[in-house]
């Protein structure tokens, strides 16, 4: 069935994705269910056609020649398997005629936590609610990094808040969902190794969002500054050096330019807030990346003891990278990642180096490929008859 | 008593790759998934009027030879055939075309699976140039459209390597050859 057919927009757009480009909602005309389209473009020549809202930097912008770019086939493929109560699920997926994009559409319940914030300015503050919240958020993030993956762009647009009915209705049931829309917003919620460009990044990428999610709720308002956000990373945490940094990234030059600031006492900024807390805050608000807590591990922290039994089930994915404390290793990890991540890894390198050894390294390509097609076309004709 | 001579294969907690403490849930969401994502059995005899067995048997063949002209990981063989044989369970397809169905579900299989996968030129070329770049392509989007980018699938090597584990248990020295099957 045609996309039009199917879904109606239904608003302006909830936000600009990663690639610059508006986001809208749908509302799907059979089930009633909505649902936020995102759209990875997949041609070259379309990439340059489309206005772009700001300067260009797309991730998916890749030459034509390779057809749909493998990080597409491999991000999509992920999304297929995602199977998590705090994680949005893919509902639909459809291309275009001409095979110029994908059409994602995801799951969008509620309202994402920004607005539910603003709207809600008291609730959002009290310390269950947060508790909870913060729970589910880990649980979502244990999750992916379970199947060996990282959301990379965790902030508050990108989190759906649902369920939340009026003031009295109970904390424990309002739900809370993470989307992979890519949604951008300023301050960017991201890691300083990302900010400092370090080309060695990893799952704890998304530890450090979630501490400044974090943050953000309990003192009601961005913990970080939009202009200069790494400079106000550096003033509350401190200004690292190569001994706090250590084997993450070279910081000499890039660190020139930043004043040189000592880490301040969290429970001055935080203040009011649960011991606890504060120690989850900073484990999450680490700078450096190899230190961070994990996400199995923080959902372990004496900060959640309150939270119900049943809250406290994690998905069985989570719970066995909880068990072994190495979220690199859940139990999808050999499906997921490229086979070099997997266990296979060492014995395919091996397979890999023996067929170049067994396949004549003389047989030029254009070789084996005559001798073949002959014996193909061959074969095919005596089999038609 | 019997149950002693068991060996528990899952005894190496030690190594992180070998996932010991959760490879029985693996095994079991393995088996889960093959069924769901499982192609048909009969598609030859219900859906397909142009190719043959035969045929299938000659192109994987081909496929073989070109994963090693490539040098492609084993789990990209395996991922491609699966590819194929669920593209062949919902689409009639004509036997001019199945060798361009075969480089084309390689070329995805290659792009999920391969660290550095060959360009789509590459498989026009070892096709003898038989179909054009655009022709590639265009089977491409067919394939992941039908399959709905559904490629986290296990897969005969899965098993198989799961299979070697339990079959080894009582040896010392790992049978390196069986990995080449």
């Amino acid at each position: 069935m045609d996309f039009r057919d199917k879904f109606k927009q239904l608003d302006l757009g909830i936000g600009t994705s990663l690639s610059r480009r508006p986001i809208f909602k749908y509302l799907d005309k059979e089930t009633g269910k909505t649902i936020a389209l995102k759209r990875i473009i997949l041609r070259h020549e379309l990439l340059q056609a489309l206005p772009l809202t700001g300067s260009s930097n797309s991730r998916q912008e890749q030459p034509i020649d390779v057809g749909i770019p493998a990080n597409t086939i491999r991000q999509i493929s992920l999304y297929r398997i995602l199977d998590h109560p705090n994680i949005a699920s893919l509902e639909y997926l459809g291309n275009d005629p001409g095979d110029h994009f994908v059409r994602l559409g995801f799951e969008y319940v509620g309202v994402d936590l920004r607005k539910f914030q603003k709207d809600n300015a008291i609730r959002s503050r009290h310390p269950k609610l947060i508790k909870s919240l913060m729970y589910q958020l880990l649980s979502g993030i244990a999750y992916y990094h379970s199947v060996n993956a990282s959301h990379g762009n965790i902030n508050p647009t990108n989190v759906l808040i649902s369920n939340y009915g009026d003031d009295n209705n109970d904390d424990e049931q309002v739900n809370l969902l993470i989307t992979n829309l890519d949604l951008c917003v300023q301050p960017s919620y991201q890691a300083p190794e990302i900010l400092l460009e370090s080309n060695r990044l990893s799952t704890a990428v998304d530890m450090f969002s979630a501490g400044c999610i974090f943050g953000e709720m309990l003192i009601g308002k961005p913990v970080f500054d939009t202009e200069n956000e790494l400079g106000s990373i550096f003033k509350l945490l401190g200004t690292p050096t190569k001994q706090t940094m250590r084997g993450v990234i070279d910081l000499d030059e890039k660190l020139k330019k930043y004043q040189k600031h000592s880490p301040k006492d969290l429970s001055e900024t935080f203040i009011g807030v649960e011991p606890a807390g504060i120690d989850l805050l900073s484990k999450l608000l680490c700078l450096n990346p190899k230190e961070r807590i994990m996400a199995s591990e923080a959902l372990k922290h004496r900060y959640f003891y309150g939270i119900e039994a049943k809250k406290r089930v994690p998905t069985p994915a989570a719970a066995a990278a909880a068990e072994v404390g190495n979220s690199s290793v859940g139990p999808f990890a050999a499906e997921v990642g490229s086979s070099s991540a997997g266990p296979s890894a060492a014995m395919d390198s091996l397979a890999a180096g023996t067929s170049a050894v067994v396949g004549s390294p003389a047989a030029s390509a254009s070789v084996l490929v005559e001798s073949w097609i002959d014996m193909v076309s061959a074969a095919l004709d005596s089999s038609e008859n | 008593s019997k149950e002693s001579d068991i060996v528990d294969i899952d005894s190496d907690v030690k190594d992180p790759q070998a996932c010991s403490l959760y490879a029985p849930y693996i095994d079991d969401t393995r088996r889960i998934t093959e069924l769901e994502r499982r192609p048909s059995v009969n598609y030859m005899e219900e859906l397909q009027k142009d190719i043959t067995p035969n045929m299938r048997a000659i192109l994987i063949d081909w496929l073989v030879e070109v994963s090693e002209e490539y040098n492609l990981v084993p789990d990209t063989l395996f991922l491609t055939i699966n590819l194929i044989d669920r593209f062949l369970s919902h689409n009639y397809i004509e036997k001019q075309r199945l060798q361009l169905l075969g480089v084309s579900c390689m070329m995805i299989a290659s792009k999920y699976e391969e660290i550095c996968p060959p360009r789509a030129e590459e498989f026009c070329l070892i096709t003898d140039h038989t179909y054009t770049r655009r022709e590639v392509l265009k089977m491409e989007s067919e394939v992941l459209n039908l399959l709905h980018f559904q490629l986290s699938v296990p897969t005969t090597k899965t098993f198989l390597r799961r299979f070697i584990q339990a079959a080894q248990s009582s040896y010392e020295v790992p049978c390196v050859e069986l990995e080449f099957m």
